[in-house]
């Protein structure tokens, strides 16, 4: 189990005991279902967000018109 | 009376649109009290540009289908000199100077715009409880949740307020809040509208759409707001089509997928009575339902959890510091965001690419899919759980179970209405002291594949899959 306590103080995040509390839980329940997935991937596997040159090249061409 | 009948009637000069304008203000003036579904209403720029139309259609310049039809957007889209909250206090006096692209398309189609809908605070949850600008009620019962977080959207088609709203789905936004509230709504491939001039929730997630009464109403508002953008970096240049349904539209010879997993578990026994009744209609139309299996749905649905909790939270970091101006809900969810590695938001992007393709492949199989689009019926309002095949799930996470990872397939999807609880023409509910509430069902297509989620829409709602005309609860 991940101390959130830790790891907000880490982030330089002052939440109360309070706070911490409420959000524990759903990111411990998170980190279970997410960890296991990690494993599933290779160093082909590129992410479904990234930044597109051309896109940017064609929107300056435009621009330019 | 829905967007083409409205149309029809604009013609042949039976109503103006001021008259159509006037009649949509007095059910706001009548209503909006119980309902809370307005945050701002703008009845002298409304009837100005209901003037304009009537004077533009007597000189014949007809803008088409959405010409003089009282509309409204939801309180994220940007409109200028209007002020644009977000439903929440961060964004309180904000009076933007510009129009979101999706504004500007409605005008430019002579729609005629009545103001900004309540919603989630900030888009982020299905309650519509708005602790700003109140809860947003159900119209079907007034104890219970429009859902969300378009649930203003919801809840003023519902009731006839308007004849379109403009929703925003990030996990479900446009879906729950129209299978709560009884009316269609349709989230587009990402890409497909711009979100230009939306408040963002998630970037990589945020889809725009309309909710309507009608299939072919969502259709027509499709074609007006559909095309690229260059304002938004993610818009497509794919060609657009006539996405609205011909009459007597066909299935014959579709293949309908049914998940076999995942979509079909822990229903409300009247949501799954109910889809499979509209699923046994397709059939009987000349539709193939074909039993698939989906891949790992609820791994699906954690990618785009942790990918939101990530993206949401770098959007709103400049405002964490005002603690005391949010919901406890949503600031909840913004410190879970800020404590998420990068690198697990990039390899939540990665298993989301991944995902993605494993999906695709269904489409060999099947030319789209049919669900339930939640497995609920609306919960009350300030209900913390809902009752499941005998176990309690958090509403948020029930809720958003079945939509969300369409999200982060950023494929099209629609809800329609296909039934009440308690029966298909509205008797008394299954559940003790629980009033009968409209159960909807999700078509998920091929991306940029609106016009044939649509077409399966249509005919499904030509065929009589709906609810029947009866009274909502909060007079109408």
């Amino acid at each position: 189990m991940k101390d959130w306590r830790a790891i907000a103080k880490a982030h330089g995040l002052d939440l109360s005991a309070r706070d911490l509390d409420r959000i524990a839980p759903p990111l411990e329940a998170l980190e279970e279902a997410f960890r296991p997935l990690v494993g599933d991937l290779t160093p082909g596997d590129e992410p479904a967000v990234e930044f597109s040159v051309e896109e940017d090249a064609f929107s300056a061409e435009e621009d330019a018109q | 009376m829905n967007i083409r009948q409205a149309a029809e009637s604009l013609r042949a000069r039976r109503v103006s649109s001021v008259e159509l304008t006037t009649a949509a203000l007095a059910r706001i003036d009548r209503q909006n009290a119980a309902l809370k579904a307005f945050i701002t209403v703008t009845p002298e720029q409304a009837i100005q540009q209901a003037r304009q139309a009537d004077s533009d259609l007597a000189r014949g310049q007809d803008r088409g289908p959405l010409h003089g039809i009282p509309v409204a957007v939801k309180d994220l889209f940007m409109t200028r000199g209007v002020r644009t909250t977000a439903g929440s206090k961060i964004y309180e006096n904000f009076v933007p100077d510009v129009n979101a692209a999706v504004v500007d398309k409605l005008l430019s189609a002579g729609a005629v715009m009545l103001g900004k809908l309540n919603m989630h605070e900030m888009a982020y949850g299905i309650t519509s409880s708005n602790p700003h600008f109140g809860a947003v009620a159900n119209p079907w019962s007034a104890a219970h949740i429009p859902g969300g977080s378009s649930g203003g959207s919801g809840a003023a088609v519902a009731v006839g307020m308007v004849y379109a709203a403009m929703g925003s789905d990030t996990g479900g936004s446009i879906r729950i809040p129209a299978s709560f509230c009884g009316v269609v709504g349709l989230k587009p491939t990402y890409g497909r509208v711009s979100r230009y001039g939306a408040l963002p929730l998630g970037y990589s997630l945020d889809h725009m759409g309309p909710l309507t009464r009608t299939v072919r109403d969502a259709a027509v508002v499709l074609n007006a707001i559909a095309g690229y953008d260059r304002r938004d970096a993610t818009s497509s240049r794919r060609p657009l089509v006539d996405f609205i349904p011909g009459d007597g539209v066909s299935i014959r010879g579709l293949r309908i997928g049914v998940p076999k997993n995942f979509f079909f578990e822990r229903l409300d026994p009247d949501v799954e009575s109910s889809v499979r009744g509209a699923l046994a209609r397709a059939e009987s139309l000349g539709a193939t339902v074909k039993p698939v299996t989906v891949p790992d749905i609820a791994a699906l649905n954690t990618v785009a959890r942790l990918v939101l909790l990530a993206e949401a939270s770098a959007v709103a970091e400049p405002f964490l510091d005002r603690r005391d101006q949010f919901g406890a809900d949503v600031l909840a969810l913004f410190d879970q965001g800020r404590l998420i590695p990068a690198t697990d938001y990039v390899n939540a992007q990665r298993l989301r690419r991944k995902m993605r393709h494993e999906f695709n492949r269904l489409w060999t199989d099947v030319d789209c899919l049919i669900t339930p689009t939640t497995p609920n019926t609306a919960p009350r309002i300030g209900a913390a759980t809902v009752h499941l095949a005998g176990r309690d799930e958090d509403v948020r996470l029930a809720t958003t179970r079945l939509v969300r990872g369409v999200n982060a397939l950023g494929l099209p999807a629609i809800s329609m209405p296909c039934g009440m609880s308690g029966g298909l023409s509205g008797g008394p509910s299954t559940a003790l002291n629980e009033p009968s509430l409209p159960i909807g069902l999700q078509i998920i297509g091929p991306a940029f594949e609106e016009a044939l989620i649509l077409r399966v829409a249509a005919a499904l709602e030509d065929s009589g899959v709906g609810i029947l005309p009866g009274t909502v609860l909060i007079d109408s």
